[in-house]
């Protein structure tokens, strides 16, 4: 972990970013932001995720449906994981019920594997269209994203499906820390909308950028940040307001994004132009664009 | 030669080749490699060639149906190529997270424009008078676009849409609603929508026979290929196929239907007067566009 200091964590961080036409995984060293490593992985790599005890990156495939595991203390390929479906789409931790969902995105299921083993325990049959996917902080329900079928919200002691919420068009979902609200972008409409997790009430829809992908909330829970397709930039969000406070520029086609552990820098894949732009969160502002392979999609960044 | 014989070319997205299906012996006579990951494939208006766009290289292959070989690949088309269409001497192709469409000049093949549509492409079908293009998109509505200007004219609220083909007579186009899980026609002259129908879970492509009398949509999520009858508007037979049924055609002599099983790596051949399936035929990995002479 990074001690807060208040101005850097003391230890070295990496980022992990799927290049999605390469097949690959590159390592990047933070602050250098030098590639150390590119590791290849299963056909066209879309999201990184790190899992909560550090210890390995998990890359969904949705060329070859297959997860990739990789080790972070060896940045090595571990296992190959198959038998999630055609299409998966992005994955999501209960590490305290020791599981893995993952969506698909063709499949139409959530697919659930044990954390230690990678085994698929079970495939939960969804909706139309699975692209993001988030677990409660509490870990009591698995809330679930797509392009068909509205927001699905999952039990996860029973695995059914309690509640759907209908969305148009809605791509990721992230829970502030304390649980109390979810953020989901609606890839369609251009808005980001929040919700009570309560009671899965609309608490407000904010309009963002053109046709908004990734969305992260920062480990204090004051700001959202969501990246914004077709509007090349980045929406700042306070959580205080549920306003947007700034909308950063930044490359062709921007996709995932990650936060530092001390929530000092975003880094955002600029899927169009294959670059990374690291953003100073305390001014709003891009300091530094750094190449990639080709395609970023996915970044995970370590803590 | 082969323009002579009734082929079905097949694009293996994971495989990155072209099977070429001879449709009298329902046999893979050729596999062609194309540039990584061809998502859809397409004729060119007088059918010598076809092109695919390749999603996982931002390109597109050109293949000679003379040869049976790629003549060209294009490369830096857009991010994420979605679908292809080719409408004179251009061919379209949209990009799924650009919401671009890039206009290649299909003889110098070179990318002489692109212009902004829409959030989400997925398919592109040209017009039979060929002076319009149809985008669908996952993310909200049907958009009609002029050419030569390349402009958006007009916008058809409608929800997710897949696929969109046009009935041969060119009255009317019929649209696949993924999210509501069936499939609309809609009038060709008013842009309005004029019979609903529902099919299988997560429709994605679609074909209609050369009599324009059926329509064939492959539920994706449902293992199942539709039969719907268009005069009476009614689906009449839901025949079982493999997994994750993608693209859908019919040959044009002899009405054969051929469905590609993303998740099987298979095509199922439908006999369109036993509305059975005949044949499963292997193919690359990851097969989804299909198209038949």
């Amino acid at each position: 972990m990074g001690t807060a200091t208040g101005t850097q964590a003391t230890q070295s961080l990496f980022a992990y970013v799927s290049n999605q036409n390469d097949d690959s995984l590159s390592v990047l060293a933070i602050p250098s932001n030098r590639t150390i490593k590119t590791i290849r992985v299963g056909q066209l790599p879309n999201s990184a995720v790190i899992s909560p005890d550090g210890a390995r990156v998990y890359t969904t495939n949705r060329g070859s449906n297959t997860l990739s595991v990789i080790s972070t203390s060896t940045n090595t390929l571990i296992q190959t994981v198959r038998g999630v479906g055609s299409e998966p789409f992005a994955t999501a931790f209960a590490p305290n019920r020791g599981r893995i969902y993952v969506p698909t995105l063709y499949t139409g299921s959530v697919f659930v594997l044990d954390s230690v083993t990678n085994n698929v325990l079970q495939e939960i049959p969804i909706g139309n269209g699975l692209v993001g996917i988030a677990v409660s902080p509490d870990e009591s329900k698995v809330y679930v994203t797509s392009l068909g079928t509205g927001i699905s919200i999952i039990d996860a002691n029973t695995n059914k499906v309690i509640e759907t919420i209908p969305a148009t068009g809605s791509w990721s979902v992230r829970f502030l820390p304390n649980g109390t609200r979810y953020y989901v972008n609606n890839y369609g409409t251009n808005l980001v909308s929040v919700y009570n997790a309560g009671n899965n009430a609309l608490i407000k829809r904010i309009p963002v950028g053109a046709a908004p992908l990734g969305v992260i909330v920062s480990k204090n829970g004051q700001r959202v940040y969501v990246t914004n397709s077709r509007g090349s930039s980045v929406s700042v969000i306070d959580t205080s307001t549920n306003g947007v406070i700034k909308t950063i520029p930044v490359g062709f086609v921007p996709f995932g994004i990650a936060l530092t552990p001390l929530n000092r820098r975003a880094y955002v894949t600029n899927f169009g132009d294959n670059t990374i732009s690291i953003i100073d969160t305390t001014t709003n502002s891009v300091i530094e664009t750094i190449p990639t392979g080709n395609n970023p999609r996915g970044i995970a960044i370590t803590s | 030669m082969d323009r002579k014989r009734s082929l079905a070319y097949v694009s293996n997205q994971n495989g990155s080749s072209v099977s070429v299906i001879d449709t009298v012996t329902n046999k893979v006579v050729k596999t062609i490699p194309v540039n990584k990951n061809p998502n859809a494939i397409n004729f060119s208006p007088d059918k010598s060639r076809l092109y695919t766009s390749n999603v996982g290289s931002r390109s597109v292959s050109v293949i000679s149906r003379k040869t049976n070989t790629v003549i060209q690949t294009i490369q830096n088309v857009l991010p994420e190529p979605f679908g292809i269409a080719a409408v004179s001497n251009k061919v379209y192709v949209p990009g799924q997270y650009s919401g671009e469409v890039a206009v290649i000049n299909a003889r110098s093949f070179h990318v002489i424009e692109r212009f902004q549509v829409a959030n989400g492409p997925v398919t592109i079908t040209a017009a039979p008078s060929g002076q319009q293009l149809y985008v669908t998109t996952l993310a909200q509505d049907i958009f009609i676009i002029n050419i030569p200007q390349n402009k958006v004219v007009q916008t058809l609220p409608s929800g997710p849409i897949w696929g969109l083909v046009f009935t041969p007579s060119g009255k009317s186009f019929i649209v696949t609603n993924f999210d509501t899980n069936q499939i609309t026609i809609y009038s060709a002259s008013t842009n309005k929508p004029i019979a609903q129908i529902p099919v299988g879970l997560a429709p994605l492509g679609l074909a209609i026979s050369s009599s324009g009398l059926r329509a064939y949509v492959a539920n994706s999520r449902s293992r199942s290929v539709s039969v719907i009858d268009l005069v009476s508007k009614r689906v009449i037979k839901t025949i079982p196929v493999g997994t994750i049924p993608y693209g859908v055609t019919v040959t044009p002599n002899k009405q054969t239907v051929y469905v590609t099983n993303y998740d099987s790596n298979t095509v199922s051949v439908i006999d369109a007067q036993s509305l059975s399936v005949i044949k499963t035929i292997p193919v690359g990995a990851g097969p989804r566009g299909i198209v038949s002479s």
